[in-house]
C-alpha cells in the first residue's frame, strides 16, 4: 500500500524540532517559574572588554612599561623613598595612561618621579616639547610649540578616554607640524 | 661715582642675573637605561613648601659676577650636602630679573630680595625669591620654560661618567 503522508514517505525524520517560542507569547507564570536564559557574549570576558577598542601600542610602549614596573616600590619601601621609586597607585595610573595613549604621543618619553611622587614624562617633537605629569586621577600637560605654551589638565577616568586621546593627538600633531592654537593658560 | 652693588641692601634691579640652583636629581630605579634628558628637569622648579616661595640667588648686578659666584657656590654645595639623601650641586639656571618679571602665559614672576641674615655658610646676602601664586605645577612649568628659552646654565657640572674598565671587585 502506498504511503499516505509526507512524514511516512520521507527517508529522514526530524525528531524534537525546536522552534524558539517568542518570549512575549510565554505566560508570565512560566517565565517566573523557569527563569530567562542568561545570555552572554562570552563566558570568560566581560562585555566591556569585548566591545572596547584597544589602540595599537607605540613601539616604545613595552620598554616604558617595563621601566615603570621595575620602578614600582617594593612593600615597605615608602618610608625611605628618595624619588627612585613610584608608588603602586602612580605606577598603575601611569601604565594605564600609556596603554591608552602611547599611539598618540609624540615619542618615547623620558620618565622620572616628581618631588610629590607623580610620574613626569618628557617628550620632544620637531617643533617643541611636551611634559606630562601623571597623577592618580589626572594628567597635567604642558607643551611648548614654537615658543608658544599650551597647558591642559585632563582627567584619566575611563569615561574620559576618548577626550584624552583626542587632546593628546592634537598636541602631538602640533609638535610635529608646528601649528598651534591661541590658548595660553589652563583650559580647565 | 657709580653705585656699588650691595645685594644685602639693594632691591633687585631689572638687569640683575638671577640664578636657580640645580641639584642632581635621582633617576627611577628601573629606568636607568633610558637615554639622557637634555632639557632642564621639572623638579628644579617644583615648589613643595607651604610658603610657596621659590628660592633664587642674585648672581650679579648686570651680569654674572665672579665675586658673587665665589660667595654663593660653597653655600649651594653645603645646601646640597644637607639634603637627605645628599645631592650634588650642578650649577645654576640663570636669567635676567626683567625676563622673570615679564613672565609667561599671563603670569609674572617679580623677584624679591630676601637676604638670609645668619652667620657662616647658613647665611646668604644674595638670596631672593619669587612668590608662587595660582597653580604651582603650571607656575613651575612656566618658570622652567623661561629659564630654558631665555636663559642659560652657569657652572654646569656634568654627572660623573661610569668607569670604562672593569670595576674593582668584579671579575
Amino acid at each position: 500500500m502506498a504511503c499516505a503522508t509526507a512524514a511516512e514517505t520521507a527517508s529522514v525524520r526530524i525528531k524534537n524540532w525546536y522552534v524558539p517560542t517568542p518570549t512575549a507569547s510565554i505566560p508570565g507564570g512560566y517565565l517566573q517559574q523557569y527563569g530567562t536564559p542568561n545570555r552572554q557574549l562570552s563566558d570568560t570576558k566581560q562585555e566591556k572588554d569585548i566591545r572596547e577598542v584597544r589602540p595599537i601600542s607605540a613601539a616604545w610602549f613595552n620598554v616604558v612599561q617595563r621601566r615603570i614596573q621595575k620602578s614600582t616600590a617594593p612593600r615597605g619601601r615608602k618610608a625611605d623613598n628618595d624619588r627612585r621609586w613610584l608608588s603602586q597607585d602612580i605606577a598603575d595610573a601611569a601604565s594605564a595612561f600609556f596603554k591608552t595613549t602611547s599611539d598618540v604621543l609624540p615619542s618615547e618619553p623620558y620618565i622620572y618621579s616628581s618631588l610629590k611622587g607623580d610620574l613626569v614624562a618628557e617628550f620632544s617633537g620637531a617643533h617643541g616639547t611636551m611634559t606630562n605629569i601623571v597623577s592618580e586621577a589626572s594628567v597635567i600637560v604642558f607643551a611648548v610649540v614654537d615658543g608658544t605654551p599650551v597647558e591642559r589638565r585632563l582627567s584619566l577616568g575611563r569615561s574620559e578616554t576618548d577626550a584624552l586621546r583626542q587632546e593628546l593627538q592634537r598636541l602631538t600633531k602640533m609638535l610635529r607640524t608646528g601649528q598651534h592654537g591661541t590658548q595660553v593658560g589652563p583650559k580647565n | 661715582m657709580a653705585h656699588k652693588w650691595d645685594p644685602k641692601t639693594d632691591p633687585v634691579g631689572k638687569n640683575e642675573t638671577i640664578g636657580r640652583r640645580l641639584f642632581d636629581e635621582p633617576m627611577l630605579m628601573g629606568a636607568q637605561d633610558q637615554p639622557s634628558f637634555k632639557g632642564l628637569d621639572y623638579r628644579h622648579f617644583e615648589e613643595t613648601r607651604a610658603d610657596r616661595e621659590l628660592s633664587l640667588d642674585r648672581l650679579g648686578f648686570t651680569g654674572i659676577e665672579k665675586k658673587a659666584k665665589s660667595y654663593l657656590k660653597p653655600r649651594a654645595v653645603a645646601a646640597g650636602a644637607n639634603c637627605v639623601p645628599p645631592k650634588q650641586f650642578n650649577g645654576w639656571a640663570q636669567v635676567r630679573a626683567s625676563v622673570l618679571e615679564k613672565g609667561l602665559g599671563g603670569q609674572c614672576f617679580p623677584v624679591i630680595a630676601s637676604p638670609i641674615d645668619l652667620n657662616g655658610i647658613e647665611g646668604n646676602t644674595h638670596h631672593a625669591h619669587i612668590v608662587i601664586t595660582g597653580d604651582v605645577t603650571f607656575a613651575a612649568f612656566r618658570l622652567r620654560e623661561i629659564f630654558t628659552s631665555r636663559g642659560s646654565t652657569v657652572e654646569k657640572i656634568e654627572p660623573p661618567k661610569a668607569p670604562e674598565g672593569p670595576v674593582c671587585g668584579e671579575s
